[in-house]
């Protein structure tokens, strides 16, 4: 019996890594996560000063150009990937610790407190997002942590919400009731039961939010209350670079922002195929 | 009926031209879908499946799951996603042609010529739009009929099916019907453009037993007095026998046997027919009569009798290949031992 | 109460239970909905006692409210002398080694994403197996007892056929060894050809452990294979009650008969008129203080309108219809013993 399960387990991994290999999106996704790891690793240092002329275009040697300073843009690039995609998945990480649970256990309990955190959470998006992450910045100052912070407490109602839409159907299912009848308690049947069965939405839902999240992140950078330069980030590079296009010097704005745009269609075209092929 | 305005007139398809009259109602034959691409091994859910409805009669078409009964539904209407799946044979409705018709043709077959009834009336019809209005629609669609022509007739069908107050009625909206009222709505919509056969897809299940009663007698009396024809598709024999005189009963993809009810129900020659059937009457207490193991599962192409490893009249030679079905007295049977 | 009703000796005793429901109309106004109204009854231990009924008829309730899965509003329920109703979880989860259920959907009642032994373990752990392997051999047990080969266990619930499932699912209620067991329409999702498996089960079974059922079902032939009592439920409350074979054999209110009709079980029943129903049940008529089925009913008159209550006759049946048992003639039936008790609104 041993010997063909883990025949049959080996078969599933070889043809879960075939499908990965076809999929663009999986490949992807694999290439973004890669350059923000061990990218830095191969490239220039990216607050070396005058590495070539200042504002030089893009050139073999110099892939992306330079900026003002004479940083090479390539590096700053895959330096901002590890930053950027970091903070992004800490922030969403953290939102589903903290959203997933609360979110089934508001659909489980269900009553004066299920509408109570229901209402919390729908006061929470109501703000518009920016504007509620400006004022919290502004507050209390744009450093990494803070910024992490901030970015999952605007996305744990998100959490909340989609946890309680998946489960309250689960609560009434009969397999539900089933383990009532087998006497299970209440904790037993939402960590067997009920969040296995809705951790797929969930994962689907994780990578918009990281999406997300780098929006959020680059467009608090763009308008100075982000990461702040030279601290390579892509959002705080555009809004470096965005005067330098009226003159000519296209890439120092483009190329962050193509990077930006990358990640996000990745991110949501993975959620995409994840949610499809569950 | 403040509901039924639409963002530009349904299209006017105008009359088809006449069919045939002396051709028979439906003809199907040799009837097969295959699911899955070429080189994949295919699903065949429907395996040579002949079957006739003449003018005038009510068939039955009996399984239950797994043997295709709803995919035979969709075939006649030529409603099969072509992706998915491939249809061969012939399905001939009034001498038309229906597998490889184009989808304009198709529109102008269904509703004027052959309508269908589902199961679940409140999913057929469309909330947003008023009931009376909807049928009024339909109406317009195929005959050349003035706005308020249309919505007297509307309001004429449901009255006709037994929906009291029918004026008032027809300007509610069908979540405002009750469950036996919607399928009665359901039926005036199918009903509407007079068509010549009228494919009922297990019209009653999930109603009470009480109503479902009802509608079936209401089906019948209102095919019978336009002069149309039944296609019932159904897993219970009990409605076939209430309300069909003819009857086919199929078993993961094939035709078991099929005939007139009186002939197949009271005398079945296949072993599953006679099976079912026992297992339907089944009153004695403290047993029911039942038959062992499962339907088979997805199959491709079938070499051998389907209900062989099931059947009590099985010989080793059920094995060997796919009976055919072939005419026998007063009926058509597939089983080598008959 | 009428032995009829309640049989000496019951191991369940169900008085006047109540359970309302709130729901939001078309307009979102709270609406109570009483799903059911005043029910009694008992079961005997090792019997058959079926409620008859189309959906709305409240009569799935009954059974969720023994079970604890929702709560009653009022009312008691008495397992063996011990009352249930009120009982905290804690409090009731002795009893759920005594009292099971099984599902109408078999697909819905396990858990799609684990195994069948993983879902059976959790009962078998209900049942006091202590460790992994006694479990692992209790579980096997189970599954050869109900004519599956154990290997079926690695499945998950999505691989394995409706009828097999189900039987998969008797042998989870049956692991923990129970005196009761609520069926819930056990073969309603099941083809007309395979019930009979599962209802042979059900019956082997309860012939070699003794063990009781509350059978909820509308398939008048499943019930006729295997209750002993019938009671019919309409709109929330009991309009007969009687054995299996005078229920069958000469059904007395209009609902009961009017249901056999459309079973096309009439053959079944000697000497009546056919009774056609006409309309819908209707929540309105739930609302009515006379007899619900007035409306729909073709020898309704204006005493209909009263509260009517349930009466016993002299073979033990009771009927919820004055003209059932005062004058029977002149709604199609024989002449029949006459009233000898009144039964209260029980």
């Amino acid at each position: 019996m041993t010997a063909t399960a883990s025949d049959a387990d080996r078969g599933r991994v070889t043809s879960a890594l075939r499908t990965i290999v076809r999929t663009p999106v999986y490949l992807a996704f694999i290439a973004l996560v890669l350059i923000a790891l061990v990218g830095p690793l191969f490239v220039r240092d990216p607050l070396e000063l005058g590495v070539g002329p200042t504002l030089a275009p893009p050139s073999r040697d110099l892939w992306f150009g330079t900026d003002q300073f004479g940083m090479d843009i390539f590096a700053r690039v895959v330096h901002a990937a590890r930053l950027d995609l970091g903070v992004a998945f800490v922030a969403a990480g953290i939102a589903v610790v903290i959203g997933m649970p609360l979110g089934a256990l508001a659909a489980y309990r269900g009553g004066a407190f299920d509408t109570f955190l229901l209402r919390v959470a729908e006061s929470f998006q109501a703000f518009p997002t920016l504007l509620l992450a400006m004022g919290i910045v502004a507050a209390l100052g744009p450093s990494i942590p803070n910024l992490i912070l901030i970015i999952a407490a605007v996305n744990i109602p998100v959490y909340l919400r989609l946890t309680r839409s998946a489960v309250l159907p689960l609560v009434q299912s009969d397999f539900v009731l089933a383990a009532r009848c087998a006497g299970q308690g209440d904790s037993k049947i939402l960590r067997r039961h009920v969040l296995p069965n809705v951790s797929e939405v969930i994962v689907a839902q994780f990578s918009v939010n990281c999406a997300w999240a780098i929006q959020i992140l680059a467009a608090l950078s763009f308008i100075g209350l982000g990461v702040r330069l030279p601290t390579p980030e892509w959002g705080a590079m555009v809004r470096g670079g965005a005067d330098y296009i009226t003159y000519g010097q296209w890439w120092v704005a483009l190329f962050p922002g193509l990077a930006i745009v990358f990640t996000i269609l990745t991110l949501n075209q993975l959620a995409e195929r994840v949610r499809s092929s569950t | 009926m403040s509901g039924d305005r639409f963002v530009g007139a349904p299209q006017q398809l105008g009359s088809s031209r006449a069919l045939d009259p002396r051709q028979d109602l439906l003809r199907v034959r040799d009837l097969s879908v295959y699911i899955g691409r070429g080189g994949e091994t295919a699903v065949m859910p429907l395996q040579g499946v002949d079957l006739d409805v003449h003018r005038g009669s009510r068939v039955g078409l009996v399984g239950e799951s797994g043997s295709g009964k709803s995919l035979t539904a969709a075939a006649i209407l030529g409603m099969l996603p072509a992706r998915a799946e491939t249809v061969t044979g012939s399905i001939r409705l009034l001498g038309e042609e229906i597998v490889g018709a184009t989808e304009r043709r198709l529109q102008r077959l269904r509703g004027s010529h052959v309508a269908i009834m589902f199961q679940n009336p409140k999913a057929s019809l469309n909330p947003v739009l008023t009931v009376g209005g909807q049928i009024a629609e339909v109406i317009r669609v195929h005959e050349d009929v003035s706005r308020r022509e249309s919505r007297q007739r509307a309001i004429d069908l449901l009255d006709q099916m037994g929906i009291p107050d029918a004026k008032r009625r027809a300007g509610d909206y069908v979540h405002q019907y009750s469950g036996g009222m919607a399928q009665r709505a359901a039926l005036a919509m199918a009903l509407s453009c007079r068509p010549d056969l009228l494919i009922a897809d297990e019209p009653t299940s999930g109603l009470d037993a009480t109503l479902q009663q009802q509608v079936l007698e209401l089906v019948v009396e209102q095919v019978e007095r336009r002069g149309a024809s039944l296609l019932l598709i159904t897993h219970d024999i009990g409605i076939v026998e209430q309300t069909c005189d003819q009857v086919a009963v199929l078993y993961a993809g094939r035709v078991m046997e099929s005939g007139t009810a009186a002939a197949v129900l009271s005398s079945p020659a296949n072993p599953y027919t006679r099976e079912l059937l026992r297992a339907y009457r089944s009153v004695e207490p403290r047993r029911m009569n039942t038959i062992p193991g499962t339907v088979p599962a997805l199959h491709g192409v079938l070499d051998a009798c389907p209900f062989a490893e099931r059947c009590p009249d099985a010989v080793p030679e059920c094995s060997d290949r796919l009976p055919l079905l072939q005419e026998r007295d007063d009926r058509r049977v597939a089983c080598i031992r008959v | 109460m009428h032995p009829g009703l309640m049989p000496d000796g019951s191991i369940l005793e169900v008085r006047d239970l109540v359970k309302d429901y709130e729901t939001k109309d078309a307009r979102l106004r709270t609406r109570v909905a009483r799903a059911v109204d005043h029910v009694s009854f008992g079961i005997a231990p090792g019997e058959t006692f079926a409620v008859v009924g189309e959906s709305g008829s409240g009569k799935s309730t009954i059974g969720r409210v023994l079970l604890h899965l929702t709560p009653a509003t009022a009312g008691s329920v008495r397992f063996r002398g011990d009352e249930l109703v009120g009982l905290g979880e804690r409090r009731f989860r002795p009893y759920r080694r005594q009292l099971q259920m099984v599902f109408q959907d078999p697909l819905a009642a396990f858990d799609p994403r684990r195994s069948i032994r993983s879902s059976l373990r959790e009962f078998a752990e209900l049942a006091g197996q202590g460790d992994r392997q006694a479990q692992d051999q209790a579980i096997d047990a189970a599954i050869e007892d109900v004519g599956l080969p154990p290997v079926m266990a690695r499945r998950r619930p999505g691989q394995v056929s409706g009828g097999q499932l189900q039987r998969l699912s008797v042998a989870r209620a049956l692991l923990v060894s129970p005196s009761l067991v609520f069926l819930d329409e056990p073969t309603s999702a099941l083809d007309v050809s395979i019930r009979g498996q599962v209802v042979n089960l059900l019956l082997d079974r309860q012939d070699r452990d003794g063990v009781a059922y509350l059978l909820v079902a509308h398939d008048l032939r499943v019930v006729s294979a295997m209750a002993s009592r019938v009671a019919v439920m309409y709109l929330g409350q009991l309009v007969e009650v009687g054995s299996r074979d005078t229920v069958y054999s000469t059904p007395r209110h209009p609902y009961t008969r009017g249901l056999l009709r459309a079973a096309g079980m009439e053959e079944a029943v000697r000497d009546q008129a056919d009774v056609r129903l006409t309309g819908e049940l209707s929540e309105e008529h739930a609302r009515r203080t006379g007899c619900r089925l007035a409306p729909r009913c073709p020898f309704a008159e204006a005493r209909c309108d009263e509260p009517q209550e349930l009466q016993a006759t002299d073979d033990g049946q009771l009927v919820r219809c004055w003209k059932a048992v005062e004058v029977p003639e002149t709604i199609g039936l024989r002449s029949l013993p006459v009233v000898t008790e009144r039964e209260g609104s029980g």
